[in-house]
């Protein structure tokens, strides 16, 4: 682990902002970035840039989360119990980081960073209309006590695993029911596993699987997604932070350069076009995975 | 007191926690780098006597203080929302909520044990 010097520590903390702004804007957590930069800029080894990105983590989608919770778009009874699952798949990835090779583990980082890519490519255009098919809508007002997911021991686990939120975009009041949470629960462990393996959210598989297989709303998706990444992510922090693969110096200054961030990257969302940025950054994405395949395979 | 206030009772006491767990961790961090460059590094001493460093004033112990109180955030969120849950009597979401609660824990004593 090279030394790391007040000028690095300025340099990572910028780093850090922008990766905070431009996953605010991209709707990532930012791992997806920041792994990269550590790796192929800074020459840290593979487990500690996880280590220092897994912590970085649990401060964006913390910071993200409070936000969230504001506008009431993220689900918390199905947060919760998709969480059993990432968390179950994060300790088992978070272990196995320990004993497998790094350029095995970049390898897998390589090929995660394609979905994301293509993920990255098609977002928003497909947001509108999943939501509406997914969803059904209600003026608000309507809904009163009888509303999905209320608190009624009567009524089925399934059932209450659903959910309501306002959107301020369409002014209407959306209500879900959740479909099929054997696949969301296998999903989110994978997600975990993902998570603890190589230090992201892992709201790549998430979101689109909450979204396509389980019929919960983008917007409620992405809150869900990013109610539980926390979580997820502390689930692995402890392992790492345990085997000193997290370096304080590093660490910190990303993670507050990445607060900040998420607070430009929040603002700047209201002004900026998404859908030019988001390909911009989805075919960034894919040279970076083509350099990180390269590099696995060939072992500089 | 009817469902929906309930439950936004239970998102704002979540939301508090997060804010005062994020803000904590923030604020250690920034004084352990003002620590760091205004006294230098401090002492290589080993883990076990984080807490006691950063007490005595060892900015790197500070910062790693700081990563442990962001790290225990979401956990503390969790354990808000499983006493919530209980409170309301809503037993099958409490239940859920302590058994995420045991897997962290279960993280805390494999990363330190």
């Amino acid at each position: 682990m090279p030394p790391l010097g007040l000028t690095d520590a300025l340099l990572l903390l910028v780093i850090g902002v922008l990766t905070g702004a431009v996953g605010a804007v991209l709707g990532t957590g930012g791992g997806v970035f920041l792994i990269p930069i550590l790796l192929l800029c800074f020459g840290v080894p593979i487990k500690y840039a996880v280590g220092t990105s897994i912590l970085t983590v649990v401060a964006t989608s913390t910071a993200v989360a409070i936000g969230n919770l504001d506008r009431g778009t993220a689900n918390m009874r199905l947060g919760m119990t998709l969480e059993i699952f990432t968390s179950l798949g994060a300790l088992s990835g978070g272990m196995a980081a320990a004993v497998l090779a790094p350029r095995l583990l970049e390898g897998v980082f390589a090929a995660v960073l394609l979905p994301t890519a293509i993920v990255m490519w098609r977002k928003r255009a497909g947001d509108a209309d999943s939501a509406a098919k997914a969803a059904t809508t209600r003026s608000p007002g309507t809904v009163g006590q009888t509303a999905v997911g209320s608190h009624d021991p009567t009524r089925g686990f399934l059932e209450r695993l659903g959910g309501e939120y306002d959107d301020p975009a369409t002014h209407q009041h959306v209500v879900y029911r959740l479909h099929r949470l054997w696949a969301g629960a296998t999903i989110s462990f994978i997600a975990g596993v993902m998570s603890g393996l190589l230090g992201i959210g892992g709201g790549v598989f998430k979101v689109p699987a909450l979204n396509i297989l389980c019929g919960v709303p983008i917007k409620a998706a992405a809150a869900t997604s990013t109610f539980m990444i926390g979580v997820t992510a502390a689930a692995s922090a402890f392992l790492y932070f345990g085997r000193d693969q997290v370096d304080p110096g590093y660490t910190t200054a990303v993670v507050i350069g990445v607060v900040v961030g998420s607070w430009i990257g929040a603002y700047l969302n209201r002004f900026a076009r998404g859908m030019l940025i988001k390909r911009v950054f989805a075919v960034l994405l894919l040279g970076v995975s083509v350099e990180m395949f390269f590099r696995a395979f060939s072992g500089q | 007191m009817s469902d929906e206030e309930e439950n936004e009772r239970l998102s704002k006491a979540v939301r508090r926690t997060l804010q005062i767990g994020l803000t904590a961790a923030v604020v250690l961090i920034v004084v352990g780098w003002v620590v760091i460059v205004t006294k230098g590094r401090g002492s290589d001493a080993p883990e076990t006597r984080l807490f006691s460093r950063a007490l005595h004033g060892d900015g790197t112990a500070i910062l790693s203080v700081g990563l442990v109180l962001l790290m225990l955030t979401p956990v503390a969120r969790v354990a808000v929302l499983a006493i919530g849950w209980l409170l309301r009597r809503d037993f099958t979401f409490s239940l859920i909520a302590f058994f995420v609660l045991t897997l962290l824990g279960l993280s805390v004593l494999l990363g330190t044990g």
